[in-house]
């Protein structure tokens, strides 16, 4: 008898464990921060303080410190500081990024840019071996191996016979990467690519020794004596999901620039507990978005106060498929209707920034902030027109009803969180008011959410996309019909046209013309999607911190942080 | 005796199989997919290779029988999918010690506490220590431990600045969740031996002693603690198995390296491996700590020691 207890027990305990699923914090998946490792300015300390370390936060436990696996921010934050990327995006005092010089002492590229060559700067490893050209080709033949299954890889599809390396058609050997000597690396490329520069610090172009990953075998990047390191800090503490800690690399061939002598991470997820830290110093910086505790951080006179604008677009997106929204104009009024300055305010306490384009702020094209220079497709459609009009007209066009009250739709979630519930109740109300439909909200965990997305089974979705890289073409090219990685359906060949133009095109101001035209197609003629805000981060630090920047693609790490009067 | 145990073995690992078996095919029909946390469609050529590379691709049916063949012959758990490379035996090992330590402490603080409450609150019924303890066992029960938790930092580490607010590695570190977790045992503990010692109490026995004229002091600690200590040794058996198990919020409070987190994480990641492993370490624990408890109880209570005849 006893026993048939324990064994129903055991099952309730699973079943049990199984609804827990619910309770989990998806928010952090839907929203795509980025790495908490900014850049800096080089402005010249005189007087620094004796003892130079800092204790920060890290969101969460990074998943390995393997650059060719693995894809979280997490990781890239210490992959950046205790790697040496050929180049890295540094920041000058009026946060503005420009490439540097890194691993790669300079570069050249032949007249049409299908080629380049970086010359290999002088550079040890942890363990005293010589950094070498044949390091970093390694490395990134690693990431394209086929058997390595990096989730990464696909941003390197630009380099030569990339994508038959990587779908093992063609042997790593055939890969337009070699070292011509160990002090000089040849990449070639498909075709010239505009962007391809941003893809030199980008973890999975990271140097890895061959000997140590043969070595260590699956236990590679799994603890911190399975990786030997080159960057300007080496990780000397790693508990899991608890803390790291880095030391500066006196082999490191920029050490006189290196001031921090430890920086301490910690890995705190639970909101209270990064507000007690900060507010007690356990923490020298944190991020504070909730409104009472940035209210109460913004009047403390030690700390400083940065507003960052992360290069992410939170946005619904519709199923053109789908009987009611393969229609234009039911999309556009769907996206017209959406208030997103009062969003912006009521939901997220004004944090966030109402989005009209889809390509987010930070992001450059050429030297330009794209989105200062491009139209916004959105706030035209706003202006342009009566979302209610466009609706009826829409249903018309469709044979329905066009009484919008009869209309039902549905609006599927990615998370079971109570956030994420007002925010359906909060879109229920608004297109009730706006467009007098009546909207339901289907609240799943984001993994359901996700596959019902791939299997077509929703009418409008709604997430979060970040871009991996500094280039417009990054955001756009989601929609390309080829290679879909937003689940609309949808596809458009003037618009797949634009952006194999555009890939193609060296010329800034031309590839502007592209791109904004991609733009006008995708959110004000198609309305595939409907942009709603950018997110943006409260970031407060004590002010004796200097030089550790704020822009969020940088990735010069921690490298020229100093504390002065702490 | 030797045949009993041999027995509840049989029944343990047979119970142990089916719960592997009902996980197992359970979380592989659930959507999605170890991609998923990624938040972001990757490119097909990509997903196919990670697929391949982890073995995802093939049926269930195979994926099971190799998981089985791992864990029977190797007792190899298998790989971390969220966290590449990591063992999930080394994981559970590691970070269940690190629960381990912080629950036995929470239960030793916790369950004597409990019970001296307990005993107390029922020699003194319906006076006022009674009272102040059922509200301190009302409070224990009812609010939640993310708000004592919340509430012992605030006060030890931000108004005070005695302790430091999160972390791991020192003796300081486990104080305050420790007291946190203890809250729930003490408010549990306080209120059965309040209700066992009041039973107990009331019975012949104890007016038998009190009659021949033992002290009040020896009454309660031969007479009453023995008898009503009993059912408190049930609720020790899920306790246990919960020790190495560790708890989710007080550990994301605390940021404590425990395995707590992974109950949880692995499912929203659908890291199969280590949804697997953690459900076979607590299946596993649990029905062992049911045998330890069950046999307990022969050594506390002579009357219900196994004899040829029970089943």
């Amino acid at each position: 008898m006893r026993n048939k207890k324990f064994l129903v027990l055991s099952i309730v305990m699973l079943l049990v464990l199984l609804t827990v699923v619910g309770c989990g914090k998806e928010d952090a998946k839907v929203v795509d921060k980025p790495s908490d490792s900014t850049g800096g300015n080089t402005e010249v300390a005189t007087d620094i303080d004796s003892e130079q370390y800092l204790n920060l936060i890290l969101g969460a436990e990074p998943s390995t410190l393997d650059a060719s696996k693995g894809a979280d921010s997490y990781s890239n934050t210490i992959l950046n500081n205790v790697f040496e990327p050929l180049t890295r995006l540094e920041e000058d005092e009026n946060q503005n990024n420009f490439l540097a010089a890194a691993g790669a002492e300079s570069w050249d590229h032949n007249e049409d840019g299908s080629v380049w060559t970086f010359k290999i700067r002088d550079n040890t490893w942890s363990d005293g071996v010589k950094v070498r050209a044949q390091d970093y080709e390694y490395g990134i033949k690693r990431s394209l191996a086929q058997d390595t299954a990096s989730p990464y890889a696909f941003i390197l599809m630009p380099i030569k016979n990339a994508s038959k390396v990587n779908s093992g058609q063609m042997s790593v050997d055939e890969l337009g990467v070699k070292s011509l000597d160990d002090k000089t690396l040849e990449i070639t490329l498909e075709s010239a690519t505009p962007y391809f520069e941003q893809l030199t610090y980008q973890r999975v172009m990271l140097p890895q020794r061959q000997d140590i990953v043969e070595a260590q075998g699956d236990k590679y990047g799994t603890e911190l004596d399975t990786v030997v390191y080159n960057g300007p800090f080496t990780l000397t503490n790693w508990v899991h999901n608890s803390e790291l800690v880095l030391t500066k690399n006196e082999n490191y061939w920029g050490k006189d620039d290196v001031k921090m002598q430890t920086i301490n991470l910690k890995i705190i997820q639970d909101e209270n507990a990064i507000y007690n830290s900060l507010a007690n110093g356990s923490v020298d910086a944190a991020v504070a978005n909730r409104p009472e505790w940035k209210e109460k951080f913004m009047k403390d006179e030690n700390l400083d106060h940065i507003e960052i604008v992360n290069p992410s677009t939170f946005f619904m997106f519709f199923n053109t498929q789908n009987e009611v929204f393969k229609n234009a104009n039911i999309r556009k009024a769907f996206s017209a209707a959406i208030n997103r300055e009062e969003a912006a305010n009521v939901i997220w306490n004004g944090v966030n920034a109402p989005a009209f384009g889809w390509v987010p702020p930070s992001m450059n094209l050429g030297d330009d902030e794209y989105r200062q220079v491009a139209e916004s497709p959105v706030s035209k459609l706003v202006e342009d027109s009566d979302a209610k009009a466009l609706l009826i007209k829409g249903l018309e066009e469709l044979g329905m009803d066009t009484d919008p009250s009869k209309l039902t739709v549905r609006i599927s979630l990615g998370s079971t969180d109570q956030w994420f519930r007002t925010y359906g109740e909060y879109l229920q109300q608004m297109y009730k008011t706006n467009l007098g439909i009546n909207l339901e909200v289907n609240q799943m965990e984001w993994p359901v959410f996700d596959s019902s997305v791939q299997k077509g089974d929703f009418q409008i979705g709604y997430m979060a996309w970040g871009a991996d890289f500094n280039d417009p073409s990054n955001m756009l090219s989601l929609f390309y019909s080829k290679a879909p990685a937003i689940g609309t359906g949808w596809s458009n060949e003037r618009f797949d046209e634009l952006i194999d133009l555009a890939s193609a095109e060296m010329d800034p101001a031309k590839r502007l013309e592209y791109y904004t035209e991609a733009e006008h197609i995708l959110l004000y003629e198609e309305a595939a999607v409907a942009p709603v805000v950018y997110p943006r981060t409260n970031s407060f630090r004590y002010k004796f911190i200097k030089s550790l920047g704020v822009t969020p693609f940088g990735t010069q790490g921690y490298k020229y942080g100093f504390t002065q009067g702490r | 005796m030797g045949k009993y145990i041999f027995k509840r073995i049989g029944y343990m690992l047979l119970t142990l199989w089916i719960v592997i078996t009902l996980t197992f095919f359970l979380m592989h029909s659930i959507p999605g997919d170890p991609l998923a946390h990624m938040a972001k469609r990757l490119p097909e050529q990509i997903r196919q290779n990670y697929y391949e590379k982890y073995g995802l691709d093939q049926p269930v049916i195979v994926q099971y029988g190799k998981f089985m063949k791992n864990l029977v012959t190797k007792g190899d758990l298998g790989e971390s999918l969220r966290y590449p490379g990591r063992s999930v035996t080394e994981t559970i090992g590691k970070n269940s010690a690190v629960s381990g330590r912080l629950g036995f402490q929470a239960i030793a603080i916790g369950i004597p506490i409990g019970i001296i409450l307990g005993i107390v609150a029922a020699l003194n019924r319906n006076k006022w220590p009674d009272y102040l303890v059922i509200f301190i066992a009302m409070l224990g029960v009812t609010i939640p431990v993310f708000i004592i938790g919340a509430l012992l930092q605030y006060g030890f580490t931000v108004k005070l600045e005695w302790l430091p607010t999160t972390g791991w590695g020192k003796l300081k570190h486990t104080i305050l969740p420790s007291i946190a977790m203890a809250f729930g045992s003490i408010a549990t503990y306080a209120r059965y031996m309040r209700s066992n010692v009041l039973e107990v109490l009331g019975q012949d026995y104890i007016l038998t002693a009190q009659a021949k004229g033992v002290s009040p002091f020896n009454v309660v600690r031969k007479h009453v603690l023995r008898n009503s200590i009993l059912p408190a040794i049930t609720i020790l058996g899920a306790q246990i198995a919960g020790v190495f198990t560790g708890s989710f919020v007080i550990e994301k409070i605390f940021s404590i390296p425990g395995l707590g987190s992974y109950y949880i994480t692995s499912i929203n990641d659908r890291d199969y491996t280590m949804i697997i492993g953690t459900t076979v370490f607590y299946a596993a624990l649990f029905i062992i700590s049911q045998l330890v408890v069950d046999l307990l109880y022969g050594v506390v209570d002579p009357r219900i020691r196994v004899s040829k005849n029970s089943k």
